[in-house]
């Protein structure tokens, strides 16, 4: 089954989709504004057309190209493409300026490329572990686990402030419960509309709040006027990077963990690398950091790389997506009727082998395709916001109506997006509510079932169940380290603080 | 770090805290949608008993919600007493024409949804078709184009062809997926 998965993997017609899906992604990742999710997001209406298999190698191609893209415009226009790339662009801008752009750029490609590689491994590793354990889960643990998945996710999204983490998980779960509910189907929240008896799609709700508000967002900001440093001959640093292979290595491990956890995504693990790499380095090195340092590029880049294969471990074992750009691959296999899952191995047999393989696919094009798109790149620079966002418009439509081939998704899609300003406006983190949004189903069943199940029984009984036991435990302690946060921050009169 | 003002704060930059004023509109707001929420949860019906009630969770869920606003509140109560302040968002002085996009975008859906029509030409064995989709599409584009990116009207326009065009094609064509309208 391996083997036909690689192989599968390895026909030229999905080779070349998978380069395709890398190419757009370095492009569009390199585009300032243009992030990861809202890739991904867009593109689950034109997954919706393909082959199950093409759509899967394709959104790994987007996903893995575009987490490098970022790195780009970092380096060469010091505006980072995606938010993961600010610590490559304090080190490769200041780089570029003393005329090694090339050689940093180089960098930034070879430590990505062995920042997914890291990630795939502990993938391939982790994965059959967890799928073991998570198959014990039953309805009063798969609650736990939703609402540690929303809770750990509003925790990570607003590192300042938790409390606005929650309230917009909260507020997905909210609009997850329009329609009917799926144990005695009595509509809940429709206002005797027909129309949402079905439900919200998360598709619109995530093309609305990653896309469209995005739009609305920058748009109207007015241009940015950058002009691309020289680049001068791309040089892949091979002996280079085995100097910082440590760095290298811890990276990717910090990258791979802060992936699995919900929430925490590509810009955590690349700030947390880079801040644990600076504690780390040899003082000759250290006096670099800032100033244009390599190794700190390696930690950046390894981690937000690794990050990848770390956000599909919870999306595929446990259905809860590591990330926002997960929550789309997840949108985009549901549309194929592929649910992930602790049953996945049982359920699609190979599935999971098939995106191992598709992910390594994607990862060695990324390398080669990396280094002959940074010029058309700096060509994209010149280009004006005016021009490409508007864009993305009509394909923001098009995408949330190709899910359902309903209007109302793109009326919610519009909502969304309305939605996700003035959040955003308000500084709440967008992230959560796509959580709540997928999780609050899974938690709304399984609280009834096991609520059903446990009527009658003791609360000794209730606890006796270990795991849903330790997983009640950790969404307290979540709440309870994330109040504390908050009232650690020690008040600045006149400035920030709580 | 060399430059502190990149500290990380959090997995989205913009998420944290907000002027004092803005928190307490939220979670007034957030107060207001979870006592609705509780309201129209408890008013449900219960075919089986409460324990599989389906107002169960978003009963509790905004009951939760409704605490969360309050501490909300009272973080921005603290925060305004001790004079902490912060500034408006940046994109606050472009509010007018993301008020205009807004409205803009507004229309566009709404013109799809009303307006429906299809023609098909068909070319010796291929049949090519073009419907409301492309045609308000391509109109919004120009209008959106003008009022952003600032060039000429024939620019714009040419710009819109080619790009609803080329969508047009791909979803029609290639993925053979109905497009809107």
């Amino acid at each position: 089954m391996i083997i036909d998965s690689i192989l599968q993997a390895l026909s030229p017609y999905l080779v070349l989709v998978t380069l395709a899906g890398v190419s757009l992604g370095i492009v569009w990742g390199a585009l300032p504004g243009l992030s990861t999710t809202m890739a991904m997001a867009l593109l689950i209406g034109l997954s919706a057309g393909m082959e199950q298999a093409t759509a899967l190698s394709f959104m790994l191609g987007v996903y893995t190209g575009s987490v490098f893209g970022g790195a780009i415009s970092a380096v060469l226009i010091n505006i980072p493409g995606t938010p993961d790339a600010v610590p490559t662009m304090i080190e490769g801008h200041a780089l570029a300026k003393r005329g090694e752009g090339g050689r940093a750029l180089g960098m930034a490609i070879a430590a990505s490329f062995v920042g997914n590689w890291v990630g795939i491994l502990l993938l391939i590793f982790f994965i059959p572990l967890i799928l073991q354990f998570a198959l014990e889960f039953r309805s009063w643990e798969m609650f736990l686990l939703s609402i540690l998945g929303i809770t750990v996710c509003g925790s990570m999204a607003a590192g300042q402030m938790p409390l606005k983490g929650w309230i917009s998980g909260w507020i997905g779960m909210l609009i997850a419960f329009v329609g009917l509910d799926a144990m005695h189907a009595v509509p809940r929240f429709t206002f005797g509309s027909l129309a949402l008896y079905d439900g919200i799609n998360y598709v619109a709700i995530l093309i609305g709040l990653f896309g469209m508000t995005e739009i609305i967002r920058v748009l109207p900001q007015g241009e940015m006027h950058a002009l691309p440093t020289a680049v001068g001959r791309i040089v892949p640093p091979i002996r280079m990077l085995g100097r910082y292979l440590k760095a290298a290595v811890r990276s990717g491990l910090i990258g791979t963990v802060i992936g699995a956890i919900p929430g925490a995504g590509a810009n955590v693990a690349s700030f947390l690398s880079y801040d644990i790499g600076r504690r780390r380095a040899p003082k000759v090195e250290k006096d670099k950091w800032g100033k244009g340092s390599y190794e700190a590029i390696v930690c950046a880049e390894v981690a937000n790389n690794a990050n990848i294969g770390g956000s599909m471990l919870p999306t595929l074992a446990l259905g809860i997506p590591g990330n926002a750009a997960a929550a789309a691959l997840m949108g985009a296999l549901a549309l194929h009727n592929v649910v992930v899952g602790p049953t996945i191995e049982v359920d699609h047999p190979g599935l999971i082998y098939f995106i191992y393989a598709a992910l390594i696919v994607a990862n060695i094009l990324m390398y080669g395709a990396a280094f002959a798109l940074i010029k058309p790149c700096v060509w994209l620079f010149s280009l004006p916001r005016g021009l490409l966002m508007p864009l993305i418009i009509p394909v923001c439509v098009i995408g949330a109506f190709a899910v359902r081939l309903n209007m109302l998704d793109v009326w919610v899609m519009f909502g969304a997006a309305i939605l996700g300003y003035v959040l955003h406006l308000f500084r709440f983190p967008l992230a959560p509510i796509v959580l709540g949004v997928i999780l609050a189903p899974l938690a709304d069943e399984n609280l009834r079932r096991s609520l059903f199940l446990f009527e009658g029984r003791t609360i000794g009984y209730v606890l006796s169940q270990y795991v849903g036991t330790v997983l009640l435990f950790v969404v307290i302690l979540i709440f309870v380290e994330g109040v504390l946060r908050v009232r650690k921050r020690k008040p600045k009169s006149g400035g920030q603080g709580a | 770090m060399a430059e502190d003002s990149k500290i990380f704060a959090g997995e989205e930059e913009s998420a944290g805290f907000a002027a004092p004023a803005l928190d307490l509109i939220a979670s007034v707001a957030l107060v207001a949608l979870s006592v609705w929420v509780m309201i129209e949860a408890i008013g449900m019906r219960r075919p089986a008993g409460l324990t599989t009630a389906p107002g169960l969770l978003p009963f509790v869920v905004a009951a939760s919600l409704c605490l969360m606003a309050i501490a909300l509140a009272v973080f921005a109560l603290r925060r305004r007493r001790l004079g902490l302040s912060i500034g408006m968002p940046e994109d606050m002085a472009a509010v007018g024409r993301t008020v205009f996009l807004v409205v803009l975008i507004g229309i566009y859906i709404a013109a799809i949804h009303v307006l429906s029509f299809e023609y098909a030409v068909s070319l010796g064995e291929t049949r090519l078709e073009a419907g409301s989709f492309e045609l308000i599409s391509i109109v919004f584009l120009t209008i959106v184009l003008l009022a952003f990116w600032g060039a000429a009207l024939w620019q714009c326009f040419l710009v819109s062809v080619v790009w609803i065009g080329f969508l047009a094609a791909v979803f029609r064509y290639v993925f053979v997926i109905p497009l809107p309208g």
